[in-house]
């Protein structure tokens, strides 16, 4: 205790535990700590963390493209949708944003304009999304800790989450998916399958989405 | 207790206590507002609350612009643009909500059609979507159960569509609550057990949803506490002013931590009973409670149980399963006597559910936003299997 107060003293620390200004309050505060693993991702400049966020959000619309075509479990979820539904992925403020519609039973991505959404789901900040994307924390937990808000119908944003759901599970490892679900899906063998077939068909479709 | 991330937020100023009441004029004043549209409904007015609000602006320089008192149970998308018109046309500049949650979250509804200065509610349905300053909103609650003084929710009811619309926004939060004992003791028995139920389920579902935080549950763990040791005293005897002050402190700080924490199945399950089948909110839950605990057993039984000391009034021994087994058996026995005390049902068949409406119920409870922040999935058919054993 009494070398800690010397030791402030020589540093000029007032007992507040303020430094005091003047040539001899020069103190070495320890550096912050460099961040481990998937953490170094929020170290990233906003431009890189930008671009990531716009191919996994791609990623999502793809894979949900592909799924509402080939995936029994989806079509279902959808069947009850009616056409013409849009809703959109966006990042606040200036982040990337995809906007899909059901047309003909299916889920199609039609760009990036929030104009005529009907259901938003907002990622706060560019890290919140990462977050998710990274498979850090799961849809329930970023709700949970106020990481995304919803504008529109909290009922039709329930039935979309739930289709969101079923889409990611076809998008993720299962290891994440233990992890970030409430409930972890199983997927049978065909679907399996179906999961493998959607990798191959992911990086062409993120290209192609891109131009959109 | 595990809290990776949270936000806490309540501005609301709370004043409790007798003839808190009286304090209603100089709170205007101090918002700077001066006429007041009061939203009440007939039984609340029926019952002369009015008349100790009117008489608490003697003396003042505030005044009553008008008086609205036909809000329905639930209030309604129709009757919210309908108090935001009256608001406009009787130049008044501040909400004064006085009754149970149907009044408040119809003023809280009124204020975002004015703000917004739009002709629909619906157009602002959806969470954090509203940006601009409201009106100042007074609370004076009538009953003992919603907390909507102190939370940023508005549930109104979608009367076309059969389903209880959640308005959520930070700037929903009322400006001031007063608690005033003599505000809830002519609550008939029913009501008050109906109410006090729902101030229960608010507190034991913020202890184990998944935005539970330290804040919130130090706040469920009070709230606990007030209602255990006052609810059966309120329905036995209405005029125990002590118990009924009490009451309101637990229905406010349940509110303030279910508002930070949120609700899970049972509030689901109930919001749509309520939407499809018009069982009092209240009702529902106490009903549900019990079962919406057994569904997150499996992964809550830590928390459900840390709460058994303060349901059963006693420490119970045994691991954590048998702690939240006996916090289970709790709240039915509380059921049980409220059911004896005040005829509050205690099965859904007794509240006027059908059999046949079981299915519609649990569609509408699959979209309730509610359900995020339960800590275990649930599916459709795991809806429909609550609602059956709680039939
Ligand atoms: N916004 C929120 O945070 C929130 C939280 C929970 C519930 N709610 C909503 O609140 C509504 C229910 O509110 P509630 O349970 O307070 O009931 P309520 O406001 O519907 O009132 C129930 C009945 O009690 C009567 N009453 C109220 N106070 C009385 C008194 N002191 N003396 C005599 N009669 C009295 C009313 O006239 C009415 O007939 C539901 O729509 C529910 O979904 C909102
Ligand atoms: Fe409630």
């Amino acid at each position: 205790m009494s070398s800690e107060s010397n030791n402030s003293k020589s540093a000029g620390m007032r007992p507040g535990g303020v430094a005091a200004a003047g040539p001899s309050a020069a103190i070495s505060y320890p550096k912050a700590q460099e961040p481990m693993g998937l953490n170094r991702l929020f170290s990233l400049s906003y431009p890189v963390k930008s671009g990531i966020a716009r191919v996994a959000l791609l990623a999502l619309a793809v894979g949900f493209e592909y799924l509402s075509r080939n995936c029994d479990k989806l079509k279902k979820e959808i069947s009850t949708w009616e056409e013409g539904r849009v809703f959109a992925l966006s990042v606040l403020s200036k982040g990337p944003s995809v906007v899909l519609r059901k047309e003909n039973g299916a889920i199609r991505y039609i760009g990036g304009n929030l104009k005529d959404s009907e259901i938003v789901f907002y990622f706060k900040n560019i890290d919140s999304a990462l977050m998710l994307f990274a498979g850090l924390i799961g849809a329930h937990t970023a709700s949970a800790q106020h990481r995304t808000i919803v504008h529109g119908d909290i009922g039709i944003a329930m039935e979309v989450l739930r289709a969101m759901n079923i889409a990611q599970s076809y998008l993720y490892p299962g290891i994440v998916l233990k992890k970030t679900f409430k409930r972890a899906p199983k997927l049978s063998f065909s679907e399996q399958v179906l999961k493998a077939k959607l990798m191959l068909a992911l990086l062409p479709g993120i290209a192609a989405a891109a131009k959109k | 207790m595990k809290s990776d991330f949270y936000e806490f937020f309540c501005p609301v100023k709370v004043i409790s206590g007798k003839q808190a009441l009286s304090n209603l004029p100089h709170e205007m004043d101090q918002l700077n507002v001066k006429r007041a549209l009061v939203v009440t409904d007939k039984g609340v007015a029926g019952a002369g609350l009015i008349s100790y609000v009117q008489d608490a602006f003697q003396g003042s320089f505030c005044e009553i612009g008008h008086i609205f008192d036909e809000t329905p149970p639930d209030s309604s998308n129709m009757v919210v643009n309908q108090v935001a018109e009256l608001f406009r046309q009787k130049n008044c500049d501040c909400f004064v909500a006085v009754g149970g949650g149907s009044c408040i979250d119809t003023a809280k509804g009124a204020n975002i059609v004015v703000t917004e200065q739009t002709d629909d509610l619906m157009k602002f349905r959806g969470a954090e979507r509203l940006k601009k300053a409201m009106k100042p909103l007074l609370v004076v609650p009538t009953t003992a159960g919603t907390g909507s003084e102190v939370t940023l929710v508005a549930v109104i009811s979608n009367v076309q569509a059969g389903v209880k619309m959640a308005f959520t926004s930070d700037r929903l939060y009322p400006n001031v609550a007063i608690l005033d004992p003599k505000m809830t003791m002519t609550m008939p028995p029913k009501i008050t057990a109906a109410t006090g139920m729902d101030a229960l389920t608010h507190a034991i579902e913020a202890y184990y949803c998944l935005q539970k935080n330290p804040i919130s549950d130090s706040l469920a763990i009070t709230a606990i506490k007030l209602a255990m040791g006052n609810l059966v005293k309120c329905v036995e005897n209405g005029k125990d002013e002590s118990a009924r002050l009490a009451m309101a402190n637990s229905s406010l700080i349940a509110g303030m931590a279910f508002s930070n924490s949120m609700v899970g199945v049972v509030h689901a399950l109930a919001h749509a009973t309520g939407g499809v089948c018009h069982v009092p909110h209240g009702v529902a839950n106490a009903i549900l409670l019990p079962f919406g605990m057994e569904n997150n057993l499996a992964k809550k039984a830590c928390e459900i149980g840390e709460l058994a000391p303060y349901l059963c009034g006693r420490e119970i021994q045994g691991d954590d399963r048998a702690k939240a087994g006996a916090a289970i058996q709790a709240v039915r026995n509380l059921n049980k006597k409220l059911n004896q005390l005040s005829g509050l049902p205690n099965r859904l068949r007794d509240a006027g559910v059908t059999e046949d409406k079981l299915e519609a119920i649990a569609k509408v409870a699959v979209n309730d936003g509610a359900l995020i922040y339960n800590p275990e999935e649930v599916t459709f058919e795991e809806a429909l299997e609550i609602l059956r054993r709680a039939f």
